[in-house]
């Protein structure tokens, strides 16, 4: 056999060669760089990655340091706690979409101050609360939930607006027993439960916004079909299996089978549509368990089905058809207002109803003496915390608006004048449209925040989340876990399933939640 | 024309000004301390950490601290003690985070913390003491005595001559010196002792006794004479009249009557719910307005109830007792309601013990969940509750702000008698005898200065600086001897009543507890019924993942883990053996833990009782 000479080597150092030429001029860059990346390797990433690797091991420092593979997982999919406290989360997103009001009117406020002096005072004003430690806030505040020496009891009692809400909590059950057989009859009758009525609502609003739906291509219709009903069957699937089927099976399929269909239903019909899955999703939480069983027997015979599983798909179907109807007769921007209108009418009135007839159901007896104890109740323990903090005004939101209102030009607001805006109109059509990106920001902030925070939890309520479990959220599961059981590893896969939920939600917000100023 | 002067000038002046200030004030405090002499260079400063912020105790360490550090030897020696107290409710990261760094304190008070619960992990951080524990405290020998101590140390110990006697019982004083130092603790060092290490770990400095109720004597003589009126009133009180008729929580009879007429507490459980009736009816037809009968809190709620899961759930225990421990595991009680020898509808608990937590809690102050510990105990130092249930380390915050208000009681919780709707469920009086001492400080294995550290605890622990720093803290000394102050000797255990470790306590079964301790203060509020409270309780107990088979399986994995832990121990006892010889202590040492390994087998002592109670079943695996 003769030597063949070979000629990889000669190639292999030719390409160093040129890497190392074309990179000479940057090594210096790298150079500089090192040092950055060095302490964010080791500080901000490793640290990440151990939590990822110990999530896989049963770790009880210093002794147990087991591998066990998924069986953490598991335990976090199976977990009725855990997966509860996401129920107070959800509650405060919504009620953070309420409460980031008065930080934007207090931003514009700002913003309008004509005196540069005044308002740099006022600025300041606004930054100096930020030097209290956070500590010092909470305890403060619960202090003013103490039912006999707190200040809110002393001022609800002072201004008479507890006889209003002693007057509520007799008035309020007695509402919503007034609406059970409506509740029972037509609504579950017609749209299956309120959550269905207002699904409605949400369906129009999506069908306003996201166009015409005859230009739908056939395989998008494909999407939305799958996006449409597999939720459903995997819902199914888990009621009527009474727990035989796996959750090691189950949970990762129907986290995949979400994310799939999202990524389908966006890459075909447009990012707008990213909203249909969660829709979804909020209808098989809305529906759950009753999705083959009807309600509001006299009714039935109207929808012809004894489902509200095929009830809600008759809904998507003519809210769809109700959409093209005024499209058809209208010019595009009037048919979309109207479908803005009246799928905004429908979900307000879905939503006041669900809070009539779902909410205050039973007297808390709280009020009649006066005391009612704001972090002691099961049932006010939800309103205490979103009333936390009141009015709401966070600094760095604050300046975050006003960073943003700074940078609109002044011949906007001159044009707006010309065009005989008012002080009311012009926030309403210049400066909210136009600060919608710090908005974002700031909603990224507020939903990061309420998934992960646990302090105000664990100093208001204590590490189980106060009566009946209600302030438990995600992270102060997962802290009690950790510092109280001792079970680190299981407290890393919680942290990793919250990681993944909100890297989810943030790649969600910036890329397919567009702002169009 | 004029240039108009740019006023960002200013900003850059002021911006300046301020960084070449800070450059000099920082190039001058650098070369000072260059030139002179650090304070702390070459002293030995020895760390002593703890979580006891209660008003005393802090205070009370301290003046044992100055005396010792003005010892002439530790003087000469340039020791230095300095104490470390952190809150409670961040001790166990402090403690887990420094000790994982190798940053702790030489001594850390030990507990709170449930990675560093027993076992290996204590000791890989802490270091054992039993061969330190056999021979005496040199500190209680007569120079650091009462009558033989040098007038500085009686300074720097009791300045106002009040803390220690002015000499002590001669035999006293002999067994004190000549004794091991473990034998000079009330409790023989007990609450230092690690069961899975077959080691003392800590040394126990105090003790808090045992939970007591305490009282408003005053409110207790205004309210009593008020029930007294509503007794001899004809007709009787209505409320009265219910509480004995129909509800049968007294018997009309005339010990009662003879306990009505009199200003004295109440001492069953029966007439301490009349009490607190008459309490809230005091309130009304007296005006006193936020009064309620017992201060609690979401952390004093457990300390009330507390006192009644022994004498009720007793007899369900004795049942329960399939290994013959006398003690009751997780395994035995979830194993029982498994089986079915114990349910919800055992009348020791559903007539008894839930019954008696809710009657309980209709004299707690609105909301009382929502409220903590200070703010329960402000509510009756502002005399707005005659009772509430705590240990001994409150007992200086409670006396002290009662100060020239009131004055203040102390009784064990009381049970109910016969005739009194719960004698029949009630097996009587738990048993305090097996209280073990408090407060146990934990020596660092990293410590760089570990003899001067086992040396502060030995005077820690001594007679005097024991005597002094307990009776400044308002708690019970854990030194053979040494006298409390007088208010807390009613904290003395008890030693008469049912074994403690008899009892079945559902809110420490771990896996199914978050759902009991969720529910359980609803049903007590009456929020939910007891049927509603025992159905979503059962329901959790049968949960397919996190239900009682659930804690079958980490029961044994725990045992596993401890076996684990005692074999590490065993090996590093043979291994001292080969080396150092066996002596008789690591001999001893190695036996035990041998003993202990083999009452746990790798955790299949679970598996044995699993099979003892379902043959049939597959040991459950998750």
């Amino acid at each position: 056999m003769t030597d063949v000479p070979t000629t990889p080597p000669k190639r292999n150092s030719q390409r160093l060669d040129r890497l190392w030429t074309r990179t000479k001029h940057l090594q210096k860059l790298y150079l500089l760089v090192f040092p950055t990346t060095l302490l964010i390797a080791v500080l901000g990433y490793y640290p990440k990655i151990d939590v990822i690797i110990k999530s896989f091991f049963r770790w009880q420092p210093p002794s147990v340091n087991e591998y066990i593979g998924f069986n953490h997982f598991v335990d976090a999919f199976a977990d009725p706690i855990f997966w509860s406290s996401f129920q107070l989360v959800f509650i405060m997103l919504v009620a953070n979409l309420f409460k980031m009001w008065p930080g934007i009117f207090a931003g514009v406020a700002l913003h309008r101050i004509s005196n540069d002096r005044l308002r740099y005072i006022l600025q300041v004003c606004f930054v100096v609360p930020m030097v209290i430690p956070g500590m010092v806030t909470l305890l403060i505040w619960k202090s003013f939930y103490d039912p006999d020496y707190g200040i809110i009891n002393r001022l609800l009692n002072a201004t008479g607006l507890m006889s209003g809400l002693d007057w509520l909590d007799v008035k309020m059950p007695a509402l919503a027993t007034r609406l059970e057989p409506m509740m029972q009859g037509p609504i579950a009758g017609i749209f299956g439960n309120l959550w269905g009525l207002m699904l409605v609502g949400a369906f129009l609003l999506m069908a306003a916004n996201h166009g015409d739906v005859r230009k739908i291509r056939h395989r998008a219709i494909g999407w939305l079909l799958g996006a449409s009903f597999l939720p459903f069957m995997v819902e199914q699937i888990i009621f009527r299996s009474g727990g035989r089927v796996d959750y090691r099976v189950l949970a990762p399929l129907t986290l995949l089978l979400f994310i799939g269909l999202m990524w389908g239903l966006v890459r075909t019909l447009g990012p707008k549509w990213v909203v249909w899955m969660f829709l979804l999703f909020g209808a098989v939480f809305g529906f759950r368990g009753m999705a083959f069983e009807g309600g509001g027997d006299n009714y039935i015979a109207l929808f012809g089905g004894k489902t509200a599983y095929l009830r809600l798909f008759l809904w998507m179907g003519i809210t769809l058809a109700i959409a093209e109807g005024i499209r058809s007769v209208r010019e595009r921007f009037a048919a979309e207002a109207t479908l803005k209108t009246v799928g905004t009418v429908v979900f307000v009135i879905g939503g006041l109803l669900l809070f009539a007839s779902s909410i205050w159901t039973t007297p808390t007896q709280q009020f009649s003496q006066g005391t009612p104890a704001w972090l002691g109740n099961k049932d006010l323990v939800i309103p205490a915390l979103i009333f936390w903090g009141f009015p709401w005004i966070n600094t760095v939101g604050v300046l975050i608006y006003l960073a943003g209102l700074q940078q609109i030009p002044i011949d906007v607001y001159e044009a707006a004048e010309l065009d005989g805006i008012g002080p009311v109109g012009m926030l309403f059509r210049i400066e909210l449209p136009l600060i919608l990106t710090q908005v974002r920001i700031n909603l990224i902030f507020m939903t990061i925040m309420t998934l992960t925070t646990y302090e105000m939890f664990l100093i208001l309520l204590g590490p189980n989340g106060g009566p009946d479990n209600r302030g438990m959220v995600p992270g102060l599961y997962m802290f009690s876990k950790a510092f109280l059981e001792g079970k680190f590893g299981y407290a890393c896969a919680l942290g990793m399933v919250l990681f993944v939920m909100i890297l989810g939600l943030t790649v969600i917000y910036n890329k397919y939640v567009k702002i169009e100023k | 024309m004029m240039k108009r002067f740019n006023s960002n000038w200013i900003g850059l002046f002021l911006l300046v000004t301020a960084w070449g200030y800070s450059a000099v004030r920082f190039a001058g405090i650098s070369s000072a301390q260059a030139l002179e002499e650090d304070p702390d260079e070459g002293k030995k400063v020895v760390r002593i950490l703890h979580w006891q912020l209660e008003p005393g105790y802090r205070e009370g360490m301290q003046r044992i601290i100055d005396a010792y550090n003005n010892l002439p030897h530790v003087e000469e020696d340039r020791v230095e003690v300095r104490q470390m107290a952190v809150t409670e409710r961040v001790y166990a990261q402090f403690l887990n985070v420094h000790l994982i760094s190798g940053t702790a304190p030489d001594i850390c008070e030990k507990g709170m913390s449930s990675i560093l619960g027993s076992g290996a992990q204590l000791a890989r951080f802490f270091e054992p003491i039993s061969g330190y524990v056999q021979k005496p405290n040199h500190y209680n020998k007569p120079e650091y005595m009462p009558g033989g101590m040098s007038e500085d140390l009686l300074e720097a110990l009791d300045p106002e001559g009040d803390r220690l006697p002015d000499a002590i019982d001669p035999e006293l004083a002999d067994y004190l010196e000549t004794s091991a130092w473990s034998e000079t603790f009330t409790d023989g060092m007990l609450g230092g002792w690690d069961d899975t290490l077959q080691d003392y770990i800590a040394v126990p400095v105090s003790s808090w006794g045992a939970m007591r109720t305490f009282y408003n004597i005053d409110l207790t003589a205004d309210i009593k004479a008020f029930l007294e009126e509503e007794y001899d009133r004809r007709p009787r009180a209505g409320w009265l009249t219910r509480l004995i008729e129909e509800e049968r929580m007294v018997p009309d009879n005339a010990p009662f009557e003879s306990w009505v007429r009199t200003p004295d507490v109440p001492d069953s459980l029966g007439r301490f719910i009349v009490f607190c009736e008459a309490t809230m009816q005091y309130r009304e037809a007296k005006g006193v307005d936020k009064l309620v009968p017992i201060s609690a809190s979401s952390y004093f709620t457990g300390t009330m109830i507390g006192n009644y899961i022994v004498p009720f759930t007793n007899a369900i225990a004795e049942k329960l007792d399939v290994d013959h421990s006398s003690n009751i595991s997780h395994e035995e009680i979830i194993g029982g309601w498994q089986t079915g020898l114990w349910s919800f509808d055992d009348p020791h608990l559903k007539d008894g013990f839930f019954d008696v937590s809710r009657w309980l809690a209709k004299y707690y102050p609105p909301g009382y969940l929502g409220l903590d510990r200070e703010q329960a105990a402000r509510r009756f130092i502002h005399s707005r509750a005659v009772f509430i249930t705590t240990g001994g380390w409150d007992a200086s915050t409670l006396f002290d702000g009662a100060e020239g208000k009131f004055e203040v009681g102390v009784i064990p919780a009381p049970v109910p008698i016969e005739g009194e709707r719960w004698y029949p469920y009630s097996a009587g009086r738990q048993n305090e005898a097996e209280s073990k001492l408090g407060a146990p400080m934990a020596l660092n294995k990293e410590s760089n200065h570990f003899d001067w550290a086992v040396d502060f605890l030995r005077f820690m622990t001594s007679f005097s600086a024991n005597q002094v720093m307990n009776k400044e803290a308002g708690w019970i000394p854990s030194v053979v001897g040494a006298e409390p102050v007088e208010a807390m000797k009613p904290f003395i255990p008890r030693t008469e009543g049912v074994k403690p470790s008899m009892q079945v306590n559902l809110s420490n079964v771990r896996i199914v507890d978050h759902v009991y301790k969720g529910k359980f203060p609803l049903y007590q509020t009456g929020e939910i019924s007891y049927e509603e409270f025992v159905n979503d309780v059962e329901e959790s107990y049968r949960s397919d993942r996190n239900g009682v088979d659930r804690v079958w399986h980490e029961t044994f994995v725990s045992n596993r883990d401890r076996a684990r832990q005692l074999e590490r121990s065993m090996v590093v006892s043979r291994l001292r053996g080969q080396l150092q010889g066996w002596d008789e202590e690591n001999t001893v040492k190695h036996n035990n833990i041998l003993e202990y390994s083999l009452t746990i087998l790798d955790g299949h002592s679970t598996k044995a009782i699993f099979y003892k109670y379902f043959p049939d079943r597959t040991f459950p695996e998750y």
